[in-house]
């Protein structure tokens, strides 16, 4: 009777898990940077197309995921050298960063548009295999299930080390923390922003490779998820580590498991279902403006976002 | 047989004015009062919402005929036959329809921003306002009984019973442009106002204008209220222009085009968004009339996607080479000023 409700409760957690990773690298550059990267979801989109073009050489999941990781990584990286340095340079407030990463977006997303249309990649599979390797109650288990998660703890782990125990993660949360401070105290700021925007590229490359692996690829992927990942890292408090993990997690629960309960208690239509993360937004933003932060966080990146980029 | 160069350039004006009303009210909003509006197609939106409800709802009833299903084919049709036969009905409906967007969309904009205008930092405004433009969105498509859900509305041009399409359509392009000079010339007049320079003191340093006695979350609140009631005049503009009211026109991107007329023309110059607005039709129905006489000849069909791709390198290159606009912002005219320069 109840089968639905694992189906659902799994799919929560698949969902919730790519969310947390796609939501960490824009909460690094939120906090690094002090932007909030609308050209994160580009970042995203690559990554899965990366997924299907490297499965028509091997079908290799591994494989897959190493290579979207560094080929994002290296195209956030660009981005920040062409277009984002030379305008904080050029003392760009942050609303003009916001500009920009959405003009960004927009030219990465039309022109992956332009290349996928005429050739048939508009919405495509890697040539992955999923094979079904067991089953609870009804809920059929496949293989790329077991990739996912494990994917995404390894990673949080590994980044929760970086900031928590390496010289270069103590680096970035001072510049997050403080820029001029950690300037001072002869921080290459320079260096340490590279470094966050190839991490968050690609956090933002796997995260995309595997909901390609898992679901599908197409232009919209990143665009599509990017307002459920802003809705977690509101949640998360901005900037916040742990609070972004809970973040992704709430959102990926509220938007499959509690949409599935209201469709089932209440009749609300699947139609509504891009309503969630928004709501979420709003709610936070209203309530409790700073997030999650405060009822979990210990490695808080940044105090709070400023309205103006210093320089 | 139409002429293809006469109505491209009613095409062209009629959009020009529309865009100027809603980057003017951007203008107003960001350049002027520094008020990030992200969701600027919200308010441009429940505009065209509202002119589907009321063209579709009230419009037989205003000319005395039982009302059909306003969704069925039939309804349609009574629409149509009203606005050809009844001109008095017609113009009405289009009155009453601009005057409640403009409430609605100001009420709307009010009461949106109603909490995030309390909190100092820009930035939550920004975020909800963005938000709820994507809200308003997919309820309206997902929630029939407003404007039939994703299916849209069909509604005519209220200068139906001239007849002739060239003279329809010319004649709504002349209303638009009249409404639109008279959104330009009150919001110049507005600007250079007492009031104007209190919103350029309260985007320029709030602690300033608070010391001064300003109460600015009222200014952001009436600047707000002012930016969506004009953007809701643009979106009954369009509907009717379009003739057709579908909420999937309504998607972020549109925000983001009025924001690149602005910055490309210039931020807090009227003049200068004008250009802009000019040089972002040029851009969209450009890169359309090309698409379809491409299409025509049976060529590509993503020359539509070159559009956003151009508009966003525009985008770009501007913040990247010229921050302040193609025509940057001048200095206030007032009394005061005109001594200062003689001496």
């Amino acid at each position: 009777m109840f089968d639905w409700l694992l189906g659902s409760v799994l799919r929560s957690i698949l969902i919730g898990s790519i969310y947390t990773l796609m939501a960490l690298g824009l909460t690094l550059t939120l906090g690094v940077v002090r932007l909030p990267n609308f050209a994160h979801a580009e970042l995203i989109t690559i990554g899965a197309y990366v997924a299907v073009l490297s499965s028509l050489i091997s079908s290799d999941i591994s494989f897959a995921l190493i290579l979207a990781f560094v080929i994002t990584a290296l195209v956030a990286f660009s981005c920040h050298r062409v277009v984002y340095r030379p305008l904080s340079n050029r003392g760009a407030t942050m609303y003009t960063l916001v500009l920009a990463s959405f003009a960004l977006g927009l030219v990465l997303r039309y022109i992956i548009l332009l290349w996928a249309s005429p050739t048939g990649y508009l919405q495509v599979r890697p040539l992955i295999p999923q094979q079904v390797v067991g089953l609870i109650g009804t809920t059929v288990i496949l293989n790329v299930f077991l990739w996912s998660l494990p994917t995404a703890f390894i990673l949080v782990l590994l980044l929760h080390l970086l900031l928590s125990r390496t010289k270069i993660g103590k680096m970035m949360r001072s510049v997050a923390n403080n820029i001029t401070l950690a300037q001072i105290t002869g921080i290459n700021v320079g260096k340490i922003q590279d470094i966050s925007w190839l991490l968050a590229g690609g956090l933002a490359g796997v995260a995309g490779a595997l909901w390609a692996i898992l679901y599908y690829a197409s232009p919209y992927v990143g665009w599509f998820a990017l307002l459920s990942v802003f809705a977690a890292v509101v949640l998360g408090g901005l900037t916040s580590f742990s609070g972004t993990i809970a973040g992704g997690f709430i959102v990926g629960l509220s938007e499959n498991l509690v949409m599935d309960v209201l469709n089932r208690s209440f009749g609300v239509e699947f139609t509504y279902k891009p309503v969630i993360p928004f709501a979420i937004i709003i709610l936070v933003l209203l309530v409790r403006p700073k997030g999650l932060v405060g009822l979990l966080s210990k490695t808080r990146i940044v105090s709070r976002v400023p309205s103006r980029v210093e320089v | 047989m139409p002429d293809p160069i006469f109505s491209a350039a009613v095409s062209f004006l009629s959009y020009f004015g529309i865009f100027s009303i809603l980057s003017l009210s951007l203008n107003l909003e960001y350049g002027f009062g520094g008020q990030p509006n992200f969701g600027k197609v919200a308010f441009y939106a429940t505009g065209a919402f509202v002119a589907g409800v009321v063209a579709s709802r009230l419009m037989p009833l205003i000319a005395g005929i039982a009302p059909l299903d306003p969704f069925s084919p039939e309804g349609t049709m009574q629409r149509v036959a009203i606005t050809q036969s009844n001109p008095y009905a017609a113009l009405l409906t289009f009155l009453i329809a601009l005057l409640l967007a403009a409430l609605i969309s100001g009420a709307f904009g009010y009461l949106v921003s109603y909490p995030a205008i309390r909190i100092r930092e820009e930035w939550f405004l920004a975020m909800v306002l963005l938000v709820t433009g994507e809200i308003l969105r997919v309820v309206v498509r997902s929630y029939p009984p407003i404007v039939n859900g994703y299916n849209g509305v069909l509604i005519p041009n209220p200068f139906r019973w001239l007849g002739d399409a060239d003279q329809v359509s010319l004649a709504y392009m002349v209303l638009i442009l009249v409404i639109a000079l008279g959104v330009y010339i009150y919001i110049n007049k507005l600007v250079n106002s007492p009031f104007g320079r209190l919103l350029k003191s309260m985007r320029d340093d709030q602690i300033a204008a608070t010391s001064l006695g300003k109460d600015l979350v009222k200014v952001r609140g009436q600047v707000l209220i002012l930016g969506s009631a004009l953007a809701g005049l643009a979106g009954v503009l369009y509907a009717y222009y379009s003739g057709y009211v579908n909420p999937d026109d309504f998607i972020p991107i549109r925000t983001f085009d009025v924001w690149v007329m602005v910055v490309l023309g210039g931020i807090a110059n009227n003049r200068g968004v004008l250009l802009g607005a000019a040089i972002m039709t040029a851009i969209d129905r450009g890169t359309q009339i090309l698409a379809i006489q491409l299409q025509t000849f049976g060529g590509i069909a993503e020359l539509n996607y070159l559009r956003y791709i151009i508009v966003g390198i525009l985008m770009l290159a501007i913040l990247m080479f010229r921050q302040k606009g193609i025509l940057p912002e001048k200095p206030v005219k007032t009394p005061a000023y005109e001594v200062v320069k003689v001496e």
